[in-house]
């Protein structure tokens, strides 16, 4: 899969493409960690192309949920496709972000 | 309500006190009645006696009348000679001893010039003969004297009043004269003094009451005999006397009018009395007085009336002493009524809550029928049967609680719970009952126990772990025939905190029945107490099995059979029986399609090409693929991540079946027992704060596949997911 990080208006935004399985998951974790550190930035994910995503990819976008919000700022999710706002839904986390 | 009632039952009490009065009325009128007629009885004798009196007064003065009347015209012979009167008249004397006082002569002044002025020879008894006195004087001067002149004047004899002589008789006295004549001409009289003394005697000579007296009196009202003071004393006459002298005091009439009465009131003796009198028919026209007393003549009747009264105060307070007793005693009954509707209404909400804690009574599965039964012997009951299905696996248990009623219901109610808890996330029985013990054994103070026998059964193998604290071991039927379930002895539940419980387990063949029961079913007691036994439920069950009779006509049949065997006795226990037919679907599959990774996350892709060319070869709906890919990918990482230790490789076997209709993955491995159904669900509902970062793999198989099941077999763990495709 592809990720790409790149800071637009004050703001990160990542955007995510491909199929994020447990092992893709492993492989971008490391990319993905400077939105760990967001320094009070909000993180734009862009999910048009995200065409999966297992549990180890939820993961990671709930530790950087987590993170976004300890700093204060906010995580949106969007262009998420039927099937993966299908899995937000089951695992509760169409709660826990912000979708657009 | 309240009040009507409290009316209803004082009801009786209102009856008493009609009663009550009507006797009294009753009681009052015949008194009046029965005194009524006692005083026209009075009457009735008081005249006889009153006239009686009148007839015997009479019947003397009739005879000294007659004495005296036979002797004028002797007498009026003799004028010629003085003496020879005198013999008359001491004869007259000495003839009549009894009443007659004197017998006189009495003549015109000068009549016979020798004898005086006044000539008045007097005969009268002293001792025992007869003495004659010249009694006529200036000082003694019969000429005037009324009997003297109306005789000698008028030539009319009547009887004088009594008056007191102090000359002759020295007595009371009353005279009666007739006038003797010569030639026609009055020239004195004879004349006759009878004494009183006798008119006592003959009116009271007899009444029907003991202090009953009589008296008579002068026409003009002067007393001429009274009785002695020992009868009636002189005050008492005397009132008395004074009371038929004065006009105003009231009297009235009685019989035929001839008598009447009044009333007095003597102040000595405190009695009411009344006084009858009677003029005399003849002169002298004296009024006889009857005087009695009320006490004598009602005495008898107040007595009877007052007798009476008692008893029928004492018969209306021993009736109102029954109906309060009665009023007691129903309103007693009542109020045990009341409670006993209560307590019932109570225990009925109690055994609805309980039936309801029940499942349903039948549960029909793909692969097993499920039908329970449980009669409580009381309201409320202590036996339990529960089951549910979870990860394909069917959890059940039956049990008995120690003891009946309420007690027994409530640790019913709290194993149930307990079991449903303990089952939640753990498929071992012994496990599911060791944790229950644990809950159970706390804080027992009033050592109670449950005898329980849980089952979990793995509905696509047929594979029946159990554990067994204390329960009748259940019957397992099939073709090879019906055996008892091998039961290890376990402590029953409640009774010691550290028991350790052991596992059994056995596979259930094809089309099995697992019959449990409680003690209900074999102790069950006809009225000759005998037991309905083990033998009689396996000879019904076997009977039951022959007939190929589902299991619901099963259990109606055993509970047939007991109702026969028991008959008319009382249930004595709770009858709780619960069975399960195995009769598990076949998969057939029609394609197969298999995969072997090692435990390492970098395998997943291959994984993910495997799992994208099966779901061609299956023709799979894109999105199902992917749910599916999901699910079997969540469940392989599990695998990996968890089976085997850090750095030991193992291998993990993907074997998909599908029928056409049902895709079947069965993920197993070699490694550590790993069972993922025991995670506890992950709450989604949590804020980002709150929620942990694992626990999602298990909830996207959970929720993206229809099925569930683990088993560990032959040192495997097999996981196996099952999802519908068509």
């Amino acid at each position: 899969m592809k990720v790409t990080i790149e800071e637009q208006d004050g703001k990160w935004v990542a955007t995510l493409a491909g199929e994020m399985d447990t092992a893709a998951a492993m492989e971008v974790e490391e990319t993905l960690h400077p939105l760990h550190e967001s320094a009070g930035k909000d993180v734009i994910i862009e999910c048009a192309e995200l065409e999966y995503i297992a549990s180890s990819g939820l993961r990671i976008l709930l530790s950087i949920l987590k993170a976004a919000k300890a700093n204060g700022s906010k995580v949106l999710l969007r262009n998420v496709n039927e099937d993966i706002m299908n899995v937000f839904k089951l695992t509760g986390f169409i709660n826990l972000f912000a979708f657009e | 309500m309240q009040h009507k009632a409290h009316w209803k039952e004082w009801s009786g009490m209102v009856v008493i006190i009609v009663a009550a009065v009507f006797m009294e009325l009753i009681l009052g009128f015949q008194y009046n009645y029965a005194r009524r007629q006692l005083e026209r009885e009075l009457e009735r004798s008081t005249m006889t006696d009153l006239l009686t009196s009148s007839l015997r007064i009479q019947e003397v003065l009739s005879m000294a009348e007659v004495a005296v009347r036979n002797e004028v015209v002797h007498a009026e012979a003799h004028l010629n000679d003085p003496e020879y009167l005198n013999t008359i008249i001491s004869s007259m004397v000495s003839n009549d001893k009894d009443n007659l006082d004197g017998a006189f002569f009495c003549f015109e002044p000068n009549y016979y010039p020798k004898k005086g002025y006044w000539y008045e020879p007097y005969a009268f008894q002293n001792g025992n003969k007869v003495t004659i006195l010249q009694m006529g004087s200036a000082q003694h001067d019969y000429t005037q004297r009324e009997f003297y002149r109306t005789a000698v004047k008028e030539g009319f004899s009547q009887w004088t009043d009594p008056y007191w002589d102090g000359d002759g008789a020295e007595n009371i006295v009353l005279t009666y004269a007739v006038p003797i004549t010569e030639n026609g001409v009055p020239v004195g009289v004879l004349g006759t003094d009878l004494t009183t003394h006798w008119i006592n005697d003959v009116v009271n000579n007899f009444h029907p009451h003991p202090s009953s007296f009589s008296m008579v009196l002068t026409q003009d009202g002067k007393l001429i005999s009274a009785p002695s003071d020992s009868v009636a004393s002189e005050s008492l006459v005397t009132r008395i006397v004074t009371m038929f002298n004065d006009s105003t005091v009231e009297r009235k009439k009685v019989g035929s009018g001839r008598v009447s009465c009044f009333l007095f009131y003597d102040e000595e003796c405190d009695e009411w009395g009344r006084a009858y009198y009677l003029y005399k028919a003849k002169s002298p026209h004296w009024p006889i007085l009857l005087v009695c007393y009320d006490k004598e003549v009602f005495g008898e009747l107040d007595r009877l009336r007052g007798y009476m009264f008692i008893w029928a105060m004492v018969g209306l307070a021993v009736l109102a002493l029954i109906v309060w007793l009665f009023i007691r005693s129903t309103r007693k009954l009542h109020a045990a009524q009341l409670e006993q509707a209560r307590i019932s209404a109570e225990l009925r909400v109690a055994n609805e809550i309980q039936q309801s804690m029940l499942p349903p009574h039948a549960m029909h599965l793909e692969d097993a029928d499920i039908y329970g039964s449980l009669v409580p012997a009381r309201e409320v009951g202590g036996d339990l049967y529960d089951y549910f299905v979870r990860d394909e696996k069917l959890f059940f248990c039956i049990g008995d609680v120690s003891g009946k009623g309420a007690a027994s219901a409530m640790l019913m109610a709290v194993t149930k719970t307990l079991f449903r808890s303990a089952s939640a996330h753990v498929a071992n029985p012994a496990r599911i009952m060791q944790t229950i013990n644990e809950s159970a054994a706390e804080d027992n103070d009033k050592c109670m126990f449950v005898t329980l026998f849980i089952g979990v059964l793995d509905l696509p193998t047929g594979r029946l772990r159990y554990c067994n604290a204390g329960h009748d071991c259940p019957y397992v039927l099939n073709n090879a025939g019906l055996e008892s379930l091998d039961c290890d002895a376990n402590l029953p539940v409640g009774a010691f905190e550290d028991t350790v419980y052991s596992m059994q387990e056995t596979t259930l063949p094809e089309g099995s029945l697992l019959f449990l029961y409680t003690d209900g079913l074999t102790e069950a007691k006809n009225m000759q107490r005998a037991q309905f036994g083990s033998a009689r439920v396996e000879e019904t069950l076997g009977i039951c099995v022959a007939k190929g009779l589902s299991p619901d006509l099963i259990i109606a049949q055993m509970t047939e059979s007991v109702h026969q065997f028991v008959g008319e006795a009382e249930q004595s226990d709770d009858l709780t029986m619960l069975l399960i037919r195995y009769t598990p679907v076949r998969f057939e599959s029609t394609i197969e399609e298999s995969l072997v990774l090692k435990n390492d996350i970098r395998e997943i892709k291959r994984f993910s090409e495997f799992i994208k060319e099966a779901a061609g070869k299956l023709q799979l709906d894109p999105k199902l693929a992917g749910q599916l890919r999901l699910a079997m990918e969540e469940a392989v990482v599990n695998v990996i991540d968890y089976a085997y230790p850090v750095d030991t490789e193992g291998e993990i076997h993907i074997d998909l079946q599908s029928n056409g209709q049902v895709l079947r993955v069965i993920i197993s491995d070699a490694g550590e027992p790993f069972d993922p159904t025991a995670k506890e669900k992950t709450d989604t509902t949590l804020s980002a704060e709150e929620r942990q970062i694992g626990g999602l793999g298990i909830l996207l198989v959970r929720e993206l596949m229809d099925s569930i099941n683990y088993e560990r077999n032959a040192g495997r763990n097999i996981l196996t997911l099952t999802k519908k495709i068509q």
